[in-house]
């Protein structure tokens, strides 16, 4: 036993010589996660980074555990990797507390700020820098209000143990006193409490916003289906969601969010300090407008000329049109 | 060294899931919940500007209290106790959110500049203004949470400080266990674990005993808790997420090392299979996937480790050892999870 394991020690030890290591952790398994990181990965190797040839991308997932993220961050620090990426807040502050050198990429974090990985966005002292989710919350308030000039009060499905989703829905209720909406959680730390939770008060709402909860996301198709049936509109931040049974979607995508990140950590490996680099949300060039009209038929709305105009992905008898 | 400190923070959680499940015999689940509560209120207490030793202290005590709760609902209310232990971490999931303020409270490590905008301040626009002509709002601005960096007791440097500080806990820990298990009390609580009904003889409730037993095991549970929040620098609503059987599997990883021995051994063998646990599932991260093994297998490895062994142990009394036999007896009996 102990010889294998000075065996393996030595030739992560000679790999880790001849070769950068790009550290990338996650805090739990999910397709938009997933997409974050497949998108830092593809832009390290448009940019010349591949993995096994020039870099190491060692990628560590920590299946939903925050003592596992603990314990992958002080292990790439223990094997001295050159880049570590954070992906989802408790990942991104496991791998903060761990290094004060080593410079960190954090990503999907919707609010870097309450998390205490920076101290503000744009260029910060130290090694941490990243990019943020943060959603346009006002504008998708406003686009739902414009389409459904009806809607009094709209219900916020979020879980209230995602602390992205907690900014979100800060965000979403001072957009809703502005556009004198009335806001009401519907809360679920599962997709079972969530769909359950939706149930029961489907009643009291006219619409439904989505922010970029995970477990909303896990949940769609069930929530889509309810909404469905009680002919309520979904109006939701991520495209992906939007796309399982939304009226409208406007956000991006998670694999840009990922790119972004990507491009961050290939300023850092080509030997950008992190103080050099700020810390952003996406550009305005990133957001997609998604329509169903589809949905629009089936819940009895007129989606306006003008939204439709401006709207990049159109689903229209099942088919998804790009423009 | 990491795998050392974290190891042994995660054995001083298991000690407490050695107090409920072998020396009071009771499977308590609270765990989970109680873990979290210490977490949550450590950090809650870091960034209120109190010391972190007290931060620990307080952790340690609601973490007391959870116990005392699930003992209470289990004894006076005659509910099971797997049943008690999951109502209260279910509770306490609630409450934790409470304590935190939210789903994930840091310990402050820099003085935020400004709070973070909404994403149209940020970027000025988003394409769609023309749209809303009439409804054009302007939304207030935020303001951030904290305004003074909390010290932290961990400095993170790998330079053996935080080791040095955390063996310090966790022998005071030991002591004071060893200490109040050998007492009067402390006996009485043993012999309840091994023979719930023959403490009647010494005059003591037993209602007393178990309530005693749960609280002093989420006492420790929720101290280290507390310990691993400023260690990790952050508080989170999942921290505690499968605290229990990770606890389980450092109790039986510390048994087949150090045997089922006195004592003082006793509870050091759950602190020894922390480390151990940990250091396996670290290099099962680090190099399991050369043979196919994902991070997401690793529950289900956890789960058939904890009842290979417990088997394993039930099979071999039948080859006629009689000390084995009379081992794996007990250990069965303490076992029905």
């Amino acid at each position: 036993m102990k010889r294998v394991l000075v065996c393996l020690v030595l030739c992560v030890g000679v790999l880790g010589l001849s070769m950068q290591t790009v550290g990338i952790t996650a805090i739990v398994e999910h397709p938009a996660l997933d997409a974050v990181r497949d998108g830092v990965i593809d832009v390290l190797e448009e940019n010349g980074f591949k993995h096994g040839e020039n870099i190491v991308i060692d990628f560590q997932n920590a299946q939903g555990s925050v003592s596992t993220a603990v314990t992958i961050a002080k292990q790439f620090v223990s094997t001295n990797v050159a880049v570590m990426v954070g992906i989802a807040t408790p990942s991104a502050q496991a791998l903060v507390n761990a290094s004060k050198t080593i410079p960190i990429v954090f990503s999907a974090v919707t609010d870097p700020v309450s998390a205490s990985l920076v101290p503000a966005f744009g260029k910060n002292p130290g090694n941490v820098v990243g990019i943020s989710d943060m959603t346009p919350v006002k504008t998708q308030l406003q686009l739902l209000t414009l389409t459904l000039p009806d809607v009094e009060t709209v219900g916020i499905i979020y879980n209230s143990g995602e602390a992205n989703s907690v900014t979100i829905r800060e965000f979403a209720k001072e957009a809703c006193d502005a556009l004198g909406l009335k806001l009401i959680d519907i809360t679920g730390s599962t997709t079972v409490e969530m769909v359950a939770s939706l149930n029961a008060q489907i009643k009291d709402v006219d619409a439904i916003y989505i922010g970029t909860d995970n477990t909303a996301a896990s949940s769609i198709e069930s929530i889509s289906k309810v909404a469905l049936r009680e002919k309520i509109a979904i109006v939701a931040a991520d495209i992906d969601i939007a796309r399982s049974g939304g009226l409208i979607g406007f956000g991006f995508n998670y694999y840009q969010v990922g790119r972004a990140t990507g491009e961050l950590v290939v300023e850092i490996l080509k030997g950008t300090p992190p103080s050099e680099l700020e810390t952003k949300i996406l550009g305005q060039d990133s957001l997609i407008l998604f329509v169903n009209t589809d949905i629009a038929d089936e819940i009895g709305v007129e989606i306006p000329q003008s939204v439709l105009d401006l709207a990049n992905l159109i689903v229209t008898d099942g088919v998804e049109t790009e423009r | 060294m990491a795998i050392l400190e974290q190891g042994l923070i995660i054995g001083l959680m298991a000690l407490g899931v050695y107090i409920s499940f072998r020396i009071v015999d009771l499977p308590d689940l609270t765990t989970d919940g109680s873990f979290a509560l210490g977490a949550a209120v450590a950090v809650r207490a870091v960034v209120s500007g109190l010391p972190a030793w007290i931060a620990i202290a307080l952790a340690a005590g609601t973490g007391a209290l959870a116990g005392s709760i699930t003992g209470t609902i289990h004894r006076k209310l005659k509910i099971n106790v797997l049943l008690a232990g999951i109502l209260v971490m279910t509770m306490l999931y609630s409450v934790n959110l409470r304590v935190m303020g939210g789903p994930n409270l840091p310990v402050p490590r820099v003085v935020p500049e400004r709070a973070t905008q909404s994403f149209e301040e940020m970027s000025g626009s988003t394409g769609l203004e023309s749209l809303f002509g009439e409804i054009d709002i302007d939304t207030e601005k935020r303001e951030s949470r904290t305004t003074v960096v909390a010290k932290n007791i961990f400095n993170n440097d790998l330079d053996g400080s935080d080791l040095m500080l955390i063996i310090l806990v966790i022998s005071a820990v030991i002591v004071v266990l060893s200490v109040a298990l050998k007492s009067d009390p402390g006996m009485t609580l043993r012999a309840f674990g091994s023979n719930p009904s023959g403490v009647v003889s010494f005059g003591i409730s037993q209602n007393v005993l178990a309530i005693a037993g749960l609280t002093i095991a989420n006492c420790v549970i929720g101290l280290s808790g507390g310990l691993f929040a400023l260690y990790s620098g952050f508080s989170d609503a999942t921290i505690g997420q499968g605290m229990v059987v990770t606890g389980l599997a450092s109790v039986i990883m510390g048994e087949i090392l150090l045997g089922r021995v006195k004592l003082f051994y006793g509870l050091l063998s759950p602190i020894v299979g922390g480390v151990i646990y940990q250091a396996l599932l670290s290099l099962a991260m680090r190099y399991g996937y050369r043979i196919g093994f994902l991070a997401s297998d690793m529950k289900l490895l956890t789960a058939v480790f904890i009842i290979t062994v417990i088997g394993l142990r039930q099979l071999s009394s039948s080859g006629g050892k009689r000390k084995m036999k009379q081992e794996v007896k007990r250990l069965w009996s303490n076992s029905k999870i």
